[in-house]
């Protein structure tokens, strides 16, 4: 009953901060000068007549506030308007490039957290060897190599030179090469972390007790270190599903952040909006599911409802 | 007759400091050896370093025999075999000793299985006789709580159990009590001393408190500085003892100056008035009653006097604290310091500027980035802002009234021993002329010469600023030489309060004699005494 009624108003602060967002997106790109009225006048096939026609069949000529309001009306029942320059409803274009975007996402995610992961633990467990050395390389390298070089380093050898793989609409190299980028971005934060858990009295206690080192990196030093990569990793989720623009270009894959680019240049406002919600959405979604894992991870926290101090 | 553990010309160098300067013990099979001496003495790091487990900075030289075999040349892998087989080990913070996110049972069952080929049932099965033998209630559910859900004597039980595990032959003990209250204290040392006689296993026991290890153990083995000072039986070091220092050690658990009359004060006003007062803690769940921990707390205290709260922890000690301090509303009653609310945020800088706080973890109340020197600038600059120069020219007059260096004001609190930094809280408390001084333990985390001299400061600051004084502790010895009044707190309830002389020759109430016992028990047979056995 209880666990309800706290869901439920998590669930609404949730839904206000959606709502919030779409309401600052909606204000934001209305304030970038030029609506697409605008654009086809530049352009020079229309004259001021048509144009002002264009505004008024799309609504433009409105108040801001009774805009958002009507957009907000349709969107709260899940019609989220037509493109207006294609014409085609913004609902189906959002579907068709959020898969892609989500695979590519969760995949190099994915990826990226296993490289991470196996490293810095590899690291701990054999600190003298050269594992540490990689794990610093990975870092410098997630900082300093964008990933469109590394893109287009990856197309010249293995689609022109090998020609191991297609250039256009592959996962493969995509996967890859952000996966390194994220793997990079982990690697370091974890592998600190885990040193200094390794300080931590209870490891002292698990060497104690005569256990293997292993035994003691995965078991002990790895799952109480285990929060900071929940932390990194939802904020690299977050950005990842929108954020892969330069790949998603560079490999012609058909996902929201070319979606959106391709929008706001456009100024194709239905779209933008649609766009930004979806991704404000995900963001919602992941620290959701961020504070979910903390607290299966530590039953302290899972517990803290329960116990009075 | 051949020691099973001998320790010859053992070093260990940490950092730049020799830690433990060529010092040599021998442990006989069955035998209980006490190792004493305050922190910094390389007590704990000789411990460790029987098992290998010295901190990486740390480089030791010297050889370590255990049946023959030398310890100290030995790979991991080499005392990996030993390691919670033949010797274990029990060290003396056991909630972060704990893993905090496996339960008890996952944890002692990879201790059983880490060293014998059983299936997990089984070894769950042994865990569950080893719990029973610590004598932990209802050990069946305990396996399945985390560390967190246990209280600290249970957790040092589990952690007794977990080093019980594969039968050793030599148990080393790293302070097992100290982060215990009294009363458990007293309990985990029944512990040790019956599990030690019952399965005649050796023990190393390595302790600050002289007095604590008595009944414990055969042979005692003072440590100062790096080097043993003093090695013999325990009857004749507590007895005779011979090194200047051993018998400052036997000494100091004697009362500092004790008969203090309240006679000698001017009487003026009331410094503290609190009228049946009521406190609580919300309760994080929604919709539940809050959680009330003092209930009907009326206290009556003059300018200048001096008040002892005394009680186990989850007492509402330190809770009655807060709300003297204003940090905490009264559910019910009412609160009045000096004349002043002191949940009155109107009020709240002048309120501050009568009242300090000085807290019982040093470490934790010290900001670890500030030096002294800025630590000690901040209250001044906010009650009273001088020039820089002018301030600084006060944290040296501070500093040398609470018996510190001026030299020290430039140091990090990193820097300073426990003893230091307990004096830096206090004078960081003195920094705003303050009439009234609420101490929280502020003794309890230190060792027992220390202590001494920290209480001794405190004593002379109060007669030399007449100030009143809030002394809040577990340990009742420590309120006859601190304050007139005493009050004795359990469960949130007022057990007994009166003239501290008053309740020290005649306590009334059962709980009161219960808690001087634990606090005085000097002699052996109080160990034997079944009932502190059992929990």
């Amino acid at each position: 009953m209880n666990a309800i009624s706290m869901l439920s108003v998590a669930m609404l602060r949730q839904l206000a901060k959606i709502l919030s967002i779409a309401f600052v997106i909606f204000l934001l790109v209305r304030v970038v000068p030029g609506d697409i009225a605008d654009m086809y006048a530049a352009r020079g096939d229309y004259d001021a007549h048509s144009v002002t026609q264009i505004r008024e069949r799309l609504g433009l000529n409105e108040s801001l506030p009774s805009q958002f309001g009507q957009w907000a009306q349709h969107a709260v029942q899940g019609d989220l308007g037509e493109s207006m320059r294609f014409g085609t409803p913004v609902g189906a274009m959002l579907t068709g490039a959020l898969p892609s975007s989500l695979v590519l996402a969760a995949a190099s995610l994915l990826f990226g957290l296993t490289l991470g992961l196996t490293l810095a633990v590899l690291g701990l467990v054999y600190p003298k060897s050269r594992v540490v050395s990689c794990i610093e390389a990975l870092n410098i390298w997630s900082i300093a190599v964008p990933t469109f070089c590394t893109g287009i380093i990856g197309i010249l050898i293995f689609s022109v030179g090998l020609k191991w793989l297609p250039i256009r609409g592959q996962m493969l190299l995509p996967i890859l090469i952000v996966g390194m980028d994220v793997a990079g971005q982990i690697v370091k934060p974890l592998y600190i972390e885990l040193k200094e858990t390794s300080n931590a009295a209870f490891v002292r206690t698990a060497r104690a007790k005569g256990l293997s080192r292993w035994r003691i990196a995965w078991r002990h030093i790895l799952p109480n270190s285990l929060s900071v990569i929940v932390a990194l990793s939802g904020v690299i989720l977050s950005g990842l599903i929108g954020g892969t623009l330069t790949v998603e270009v560079l490999f012609s894959l058909p996902g929201v952040g070319s979606l959106t680019l391709e929008a706001i240049r456009g100024r194709d406002y239905p779209v933008i909006q649609a766009s930004v919600l979806a991704l404000a959405f995900s963001v919602v979604l992941v620290n959701l599911l961020t504070v979910f894992l903390h607290r299966l991870i530590d039953p302290r926290l899972a517990r803290t409802n329960g116990i009075t101090s | 007759m051949n020691a099973l553990l001998s320790i010859s010309n053992l070093s260990v160098c940490y950092g730049e400091k020799l830690a433990v300067d060529g010092i040599s013990l021998d442990i006989h099979a069955g035998e209980a050896v006490g190792v004493i001496g305050e922190s910094g003495s390389g007590k704990s790091m000789t411990a460790l370093a029987i098992l290998g487990l010295l901190p990486q900075e740390a480089k030791m030289s010297g050889r370590i025999l255990y049946r023959g075999q030398d310890l100290a040349s030995l790979d991991e892998n080499g005392l990996r075999a030993l390691r919670g087989r033949r010797i274990s080990m029990v060290f003396q913070d056991p909630m972060n000793s704990l893993n905090p996110l496996m339960t008890v049972g996952a944890q002692m069952v990879e201790a059983v299985r880490a060293h014998a080929a059983v299936t997990v049932p089984e070894a769950r099965s042994c865990a569950h006789e080893l719990l029973e033998e610590v004598g932990l209630p209802q050990p069946y559910t305990q396996l399945d709580r985390y560390p967190f859900e246990l209280s600290g004597g249970q957790q040092q039980r589990v952690m007794i159990a977990m080093a019980l595990a594969s039968k050793p032959e030599l148990l080393i003990a790293d302070e097992p009590t100290t982060a215990l209250d009294v009363t458990t204290q007293a309990q985990v040392l029944a512990l040790l001393r019956r599990i030690q006689r019952g399965r005649g296993m050796a023990m190393l026991f390595v302790s600050h408190d002289l007095h604590a290890v008595n009944g414990l153990v055969d042979r005692v083995a003072v440590m100062q500085k790096g080097k043993v000072l003093e090695c013999g039986s325990t009857d004749q070091v507590m007895q005779r003892p011979t090194h200047p220092y051993t018998q400052s050690l036997v000494a100091a658990n004697k009362p500092v100056m004790a008969g203090r009359r309240p006679s000698s004060r001017q009487v003026t006003g009331l410094a503290i008035a609190l009228d049946s007062v009521c406190l609580e803690y919300r309760s994080a769940k929604m919709g539940q009653p809050p959680h009330r921990v003092v209930h009907d707390v009326s206290v009556q205290l003059r300018e200048g006097a001096a008040l002892g709260i005394v009680g186990e922890s989850g007492s509402g000690k330190s809770t009655l604290a807060r709300a003297v301090m204003g940090m905490l509303s009264p559910a019910a009653g009412s609160v009045r310091v000096l004349g002043m609310d002191p949940a009155d945020h109107r009020q709240r800088r002048k309120f501050a500027s009568h009242c300090q706080f000085v807290f019982q973890d040093t470490t934790g109340s010290l900001n670890p980035r500030r030096t002294i020197a800025q630590t000690l600038a901040e209250p001044q600059q906010i009650h009273a802002p001088d020039t820089a120069a002018n301030m600084a020219r006060r944290s040296a007059v501070l500093m040398e009234e609470v018996g510190l260096e001026p030299a020290l004001l430039t140091r990090y609190p990193h820097q300073l021993s426990g003893g230091q930094r307990q004096r830096i809280v206090i004078a960081r408390a003195l920094a705003t002329n303050p009439r009234i001084l609420v101490c929280d333990e502020p003794v309890s985390a230190l060792d027992a010469t220390v202590r001494t001299q920290v209480l001794a400061l405190i004593a002379r600051l109060r007669q030399e600023r007449n100030l009143t004084l809030v002394f809040i502790g577990h340990d009742l010895t420590v309120m006859e030489s601190v304050a007139e009044e005493t009050m004795v707190l359990k469960k949130g309830r007022v057990v007994e309060y009166g003239a501290t002389q008053q309740i020290f020759s005649a306590p009334k109430h059962v709980y009161t004699q219960s808690l001087m016992a634990f606090g005085r028990w000097g002699d052996r047979d109080e160990f034997a005494d079944p009932k502190y056995g059992a929990n």
